[in-house]
């Protein structure tokens, strides 16, 4: 590795130095036995008032170990990766297995967990060595200094973090899968203070620039251009009017579009969550086995895709934990509900199709049913052409809150500006735009799409799901979407 | 074996701070588990998943310039060695190019302390004909968590500290529906502060106590328009509003960055009612004393009295960069404290007496999915979820639809508090975001006026 290098780049040979050992272990057992390996190099790194934040580097190495006894399959995961280390968790698991498959929900066949083959890697790793410290501090320093524009910024944040992440599944029934990830997010916000009032606006809200890929990554002078702009309209905002509260026509930038899709799409579909398996958490849904293939979710012109081909796209993939292999699907189709976000198990479970989407956030978690890279599709309708189409309302951008009850129907949303609508043009910018609604009735309002012109690609890395807990990766492209009278209203005091 | 374990962590401890050199310091922070997770749908176990992990993260410091690093550890020792020294030459190579850091965490003062627990032998088996024989004609949803968890600190000066525990909760719902076919549920939780074979006793005690909530949730819905109302916040309803507050409410750091929402609070300008003393207590046994840096917190350290600011909580990197005194605060996530032990003082309301005392309003059993709509004014918006009752005259007469509320904190817990109960629940966190939390709140339930409901 070059002293100057930014990521690790580090063989995987180099941390699983008995996998020969391994694979003969495997060999000699007498259920099905899968074992995940999973290890992440993850690097973070920011600027605060032109200040280095403590670098930080995280490694995870493990394994979860998988066996199939009699219809179940039971979990099992370590970090010692030795071949006695994984003979042990082996035996746990099938000691798990024996003792408690009795009081299993119901059983799976085999083909729940496809023995697949494959490789993936995310675009232009080969670039990776070629990004240096000098470049990654080069972006934190420039971007802190683009946001000095007035004293009245007293916080001016900038991060990079890049997370390396080796997937290594095989199987004594002939799973060799080898995934190869490199996943980079980048931040910048500041905050304005006059006074008592506080405003902090940032590069298209917390942490929502992630992509999978290389150098091309390193966006240094756009990056610089819009914390400059955000630090702009965080003054701004200090002086502008609270969002005017009524019910008003809504146009959603791609930059909250991300928050809508995420919260009032992605989750409800999770099969596994339709079927009860997140109730004591997460929640339930509204959406039922009998409404795929018939639900009108949308207007017409709402069409949303569960698509992990796109590989600059944070959640690609070629096949999830569980083997399947990862295609593009039609979710929502013309308004219509065709498929559900549910693998290979809640498929059987339910009889319902789904896609190829169990994954796990890292080896010590099960995989479950995760949305992954879900968009809405591009329409038609260029985005000076929604705005003429608004005669009272606002136009908001960059998610700042969200909520939404355990069914995903009632949702509140937050967002850091808004900007005035009135007889279709721009007339100022508002400040702590929110708006609430129930989900159908929502999606049913969509009045018009914007056009590719208009969409933007974004993801998050803090999907949270599951008992015990995980943290996935997600990826949400859309364009500009117009809806029509929702429930508008700002901040202070009250509601 | 947590024996064991400490005896590692001990060993790479001294290991790594002999290869140092004299410009270099380190703190290290372990964490681990070794916890066997059950996940129940319907009665029966949809998910069996073990894990034992265990980690370490640095806080490497050479000439006032600083890096974290977080390593897996597979306890054994050779091998954690060599993955250390490796790091440690990436670190080494690193931190020349740095500047001085004005977050360096501080090395306090060597002591020792080592606390471990028992750990039982624990028959899963008989664990799960337990629930699973008392989930009979019930849509139980649950999640079983047990195994030890531990945590250690140590740092080149001499500090050694390690607590390890064997704990275990079952956290669950029963789901029913109402007679229009709505559906309904009633949350439930059990733990021990230690493993007991006929805990199982106790456990469908608490399930029978339960199924009275679940006949009440059989009636239709009672229809609540937007409003404000007078509502009764149960002790976990009240923890969902307080750990929204977590999210910076009590951080110096988050105040000194334009994030707390409790900013009017700290400079005076507003106050909350005198019947809110809120405080970190050590004493509670909900988490280790000592927080990742090593650092002793006072056992009691009030953060809101009577209303009126004290504390704000204060960790040794935000210490060091705006020139106070740490007390010990934890670094949570995004670089701000969080409470790790909180209490809210009870009142003088007797439970018994609280329907009574609510009159005609709305019961709140639980909260779901907080987050600030305002951060700034401390507003907060989320769901009722569960066991939530309309009332009328101190009488449950039906259960409510989910409702959204968007609250504003000052008023909450200011001119709109009327009364919090006599007795606080111990609420344990049951977090397990990568590993187990160790943390927890003890909380009374609140009586409030103009409460607003949304949509």
């Amino acid at each position: 590795m070059q002293k100057n290098q930014f990521p690790l780049r580090r063989s995987l040979e180099a941390d699983l130095r008995e996998l020969s050992a391994i694979r003969a272990l495997l060999e000699r057992q007498t259920a099905p036995v899968t074992l995940r390996f999973h290890r992440e190099l993850q690097q973070t790194r920011g600027r605060r008032n032109d200040r280095l934040e403590s670098p930080s580097l995280w490694q995870q190495l493990g394994v979860m170990v998988e066996i199939y006894h009699h219809g179940v399959i039971t979990y099992a995961g370590t970090a010692d990766v030795s071949a006695a280390g994984i003979h042990r968790t082996i035996e746990k698991a099938r000691r798990s297995a024996e003792a408690l498959g009795r009081h299993s929900l119901g059983s799976f066949q085999p083909e729940v967990h496809p023995s697949t083959s494959g490789t993936y890697e995310s675009p232009h790793l080969e670039t990776l060595p070629q990004v240096h410290f000098d470049a990654v501090d080069e972006l934190l320093i420039e971007t802190n200094r683009s946001m000095a524009n007035s004293d009245r910024i007293t916080q001016r944040v900038s991060s990079l973090q890049l997370t390396e992440v080796d997937s290594l599944t095989i199987s004594n029934t002939g799973a060799h899968r080898h995934q190869q990830f490199a996943y980079w997010t980048t931040a910048a916000a500041a905050t304005a203070e006059k006074e008592n009032e506080v405003q902090t606006r940032s590069v298209n809200g917390s942490h929502s620039h992630c992509y999978q890929g290389g150098i091309e990554n390193l966006h240094i002078q756009k990056l610089c251009r819009d914390a400059a702009q955000a630090a702009d309209e965080a003054l701004a905002l200090l002086a502008a009017e609270n969002c005017p509260s009524g019910e008003m026509d809504v146009i959603l930038a791609p930059d909250q579009m991300l928050l809508q899709i995420h919260e009032s799409i992605g989750h409800p579909l999770e099969l596994d969550r339709i079927l009860g398996d997140e109730r004591n958490y997460a929640g339930w849904s509204f959406v039922k086995l009998e409404d795929f293939g018939q639900l009108q979710y949308g207007s017409e012109l709402l069409n949303v895709s569960f698509d992990p081909s796109l590989r600059h796209e944070f959640a690609a993939y070629a096949f999830d934990d569980t083997g399947a292999r990862a295609t593009r699907e039609m979710i929502i189709e013309k308004g219509i509900l065709k498929r559900a976000l549910g693998s290979l198990e809640s498929q059987a479970r339910s009889g319902v199709p789904g896609v190829a989407n169990a994954r796990a956030a890292s080896w010590n978690r099960a995989p479950i049913d995760r949305m992954a890279n879900l968009n809405v599709e591009p329409g038609s309708t260029s985005l000076p052409d929604l705005i003429s189409q608004v005669e009272n309302g606002v136009m908001m951008m960059a998610n700042t809150s969200w909520s939404i009850d355990d069914y995903r129907d009632k949702f509140q949303f937050g967002c850091e500006i808004g900007h005035r609508i009135q007889n279709g043009k721009i007339t100022g910018i508002v400040k702590n735009p929110n708006y609430r609604g129930r989900t159908l009735q929502f999606w049913r309002s969509l009045k018009a799409v914007g056009d590719r012109s208009t969409v933007e690609v974004y993801g998050s890395p803090y999907c949270g799901k599951g008992e015990p807990s995980q943290i996935i990766r997600v990826g949400h492209a859309s364009p500009a979407c117009l809806f029509a009278g929702l429930n508008v209203f700002g901040g202070g005091q009250s509601c | 074996m947590l024996k064991s374990v400490q005896m590692f962590f001990e060993s790479y401890s001294q290991n790594l701070f002999q290869s140092l050199t004299p410009e270099e310091n380190l703190i290290l922070q372990m964490s681990g588990e070794e916890c066997h997770y059950l996940r129940w749908n319907s009665g029966r176990i949809r998910q069996s998943t073990e894990v034992e992990q265990f980690e370490v993260t640095w806080t490497y410091q050479w000439k006032e310039r600083q890096l974290e690093l977080t390593l897996q550890l597979t306890l054994n020792l050779q091998q954690d060695l060599a993955l250390a020294q490796e790091f440690l030459e990436r670190l080494r190579a690193q931190a020349p190019l740095l500047e001085v850091s004005h977050q360096l965490a501080p090395l306090i003062q060597a002591e020792r302390h080592v606390s471990i627990g028992a750990v039982p032998q624990r028959d899963m088996a008989e664990v799960a004909a337990t629930i699973e024989n008392a989930s009979q004609g019930l849509d139980l949803v649950g999640f079983w968590a047990s195994g030890p968890i531990l945590r250690g600190v140590s740092h080149s000066q001499g500090l050694f500290l390690f607590e390890a525990r064997d704990t275990y909760f079952f956290d669950y719902s029963i789901f029913t529906k109402t007679s229009r076919e709505e559906n309904k549920a009633v949350k439930g939780f059990f733990s021990e502060s230690s493993w007991q074979e006929d805990w199982g006793v106790r456990w469908q005690e608490q399930l029978q106590h339960l199924k009275k909530d679940l006949e009440i949730l059989t009636r239709p819905n009672h229809a609540v328009p937007p409003g404000k109302y007078r509502t009764y916040l149960s002790p976990s309803a009240l923890q969902g509003l307080i750990d929204t507050l977590k999210w910076g409410g009590f951080s110096y750091a988050s105040y000194k960055t334009g994030q707390c929402p409790f900013k009017d609070l700290i400079e005076k300008r507003a106050r909350l009612s005198k019947l809110v003393t809120l405080r970190e207590n050590f004493t509670l046994g909900f988490a280790p004393h000592f927080n990742s840096l090593g650092e002793l917190p006072p056992e009691i350290l009030p953060l809101i009295e009577q209303g009126e600011h004290r504390n704000s909580l204060i960790c040794g990197k935000t210490a060091k960069e705006y020139q106070v005194i740490s007390n010990g605060g934890e670094s949570g996530g995004w670089g701000t404290e969080s409470p790790r032990s909180l209490e809210m003082l009870p009142g003088d309301l007797a439970p018994e007496k609280a329907l009574e005392t609510l009159g005609t309003g709305i019961w709140v059993n639980e909260v779901h999915y907080c987050n600030y709509s305002d951060r700034k004014s401390a507003r907060i918006t989320g769901m009722t979820r569960y066991a939530c009752f309309w009332v009328e005259n101190g009488e449950i007469i039906a259960p409510i639809e989910d409702l959204r509320f968007d609250v504003n904190m000052y008023n909450l817990f200011g001119e709109d508090l009327i009364a919090l109960t006599q007795k606080a629940q111990d609420l344990r966190d049951v977090g397990t975001y990568h590993l187990r939390n160790w943390a927890g709140n003890r909380l009374p339930g609140a009586l409030v006026r103009n409460f607003e409901f949304t949509l």
